[in-house]
């Protein structure tokens, strides 16, 4: 009944994956345990615990500039630590945001419409991923550091929209 | 003066506010990893645990810093209470006691 644990997140696993795997093993399998089993991964999935113990040794292995560059690596596989809710969020905001930006760009002709949809539209799609950086700060950071690209991007698009309109 | 909640600091927990009770109380006596933390809250309480809901409160303690884990032995993690954990298990059978003497003293009045 090990294979339950592959539903498990993988920070999850790496974490707590051996000694639940050695308790689950050593016990009789049964629907009272699949069930708890399956209710433990949808909550390991919906509400994620930080280990204070992994940031700790983060700290502790990680020192001085080593940090930025870690930082880096994570940042280059977003995706990796995203819940199943945020990764449905990012599906639905891509294929929403596609369909949109195709709807504009067959109804308007204006080359304002059209330099503004395609400028935003990368921003739009990856905004689900930048969120997770900001999650658990305060509405006010998690507005300002999601709303203020796609703010220059539709500045960047208006500026493009009113040169090609000259 | 607001009077502080009963379960406070546990609220929080939802679901997993009893587990992580029990969890507490079972390493008051000393480290255990998570086998020995099923046998035992099953002999003090008669609650089985799932691994599902054991690990499920002790993600939730040990990133609140209540318990640690200690170097692991034989793929098994033995877990401690923090200061913390034990200061925060204290208030917690401090205000069920207090609870627990309002109501037995309301039964025997009835």
């Amino acid at each position: 009944m090990t294979w339950l644990l592959r539903l498990y997140p993988r920070g999850w696993r790496r974490r707590y994956g051996a000694e639940v795997e050695a308790i689950v093993a050593s016990q009789p399998a049964s629907f009272r345990m699949v069930m708890d089993l399956l209710g433990g991964a949808i909550d390991a999935h919906l509400k994620p615990q930080p280990s204070a113990r992994s940031r700790r040794e983060k700290a502790a292995d990680d020192p001085g500039g080593q940090r930025m560059l870690t930082r880096l690596k994570e940042c280059r596989e977003p995706a990796v630590d995203l819940t199943v809710k945020e990764s449905l969020l990012a599906g639905g905001m891509t294929i929403g945001a596609a369909l949109i930006v195709t709807a504009i760009l067959f109804i308007t002709d204006s080359p304002m419409a059209k330099a503004i949809v395609l400028t935003m539209f990368p921003g739009i799609i990856i905004l689900p991923v930048q969120a997770r950086y900001v999650r658990g700060h305060s509405w006010i950071a998690q507005a300002l550091l999601l709303g203020g690209p796609l703010v220059i991007l539709f500045l960047i698009g208006l500026a493009a929209g009113l040169v090609t309109s000259r | 003066m607001a009077r502080k909640s009963w379960n406070e600091g546990f609220s929080e927990l939802g679901r997993f506010s009893e587990p992580a009770l029990l969890v507490l109380i079972s390493l008051a006596d000393g480290p255990k990893h998570g086998y020995a933390m099923i046998e035992d809250i099953q002999a003090v309480s008669g609650a089985k645990l799932g691994p599902g809901t054991l690990y499920g409160a002790i993600s939730r303690l040990e990133s609140r810093g209540l318990i640690e884990a200690l170097a692991p032995e034989n793929r098994r993690n033995p877990y401690r209470l923090t200061a913390a954990g034990e200061h925060s298990l204290r208030q917690r059978l401090r205000s069920l006691a207090a609870v627990a003497r309002v109501g037995e003293r309301r039964l025997a009045g009835a």
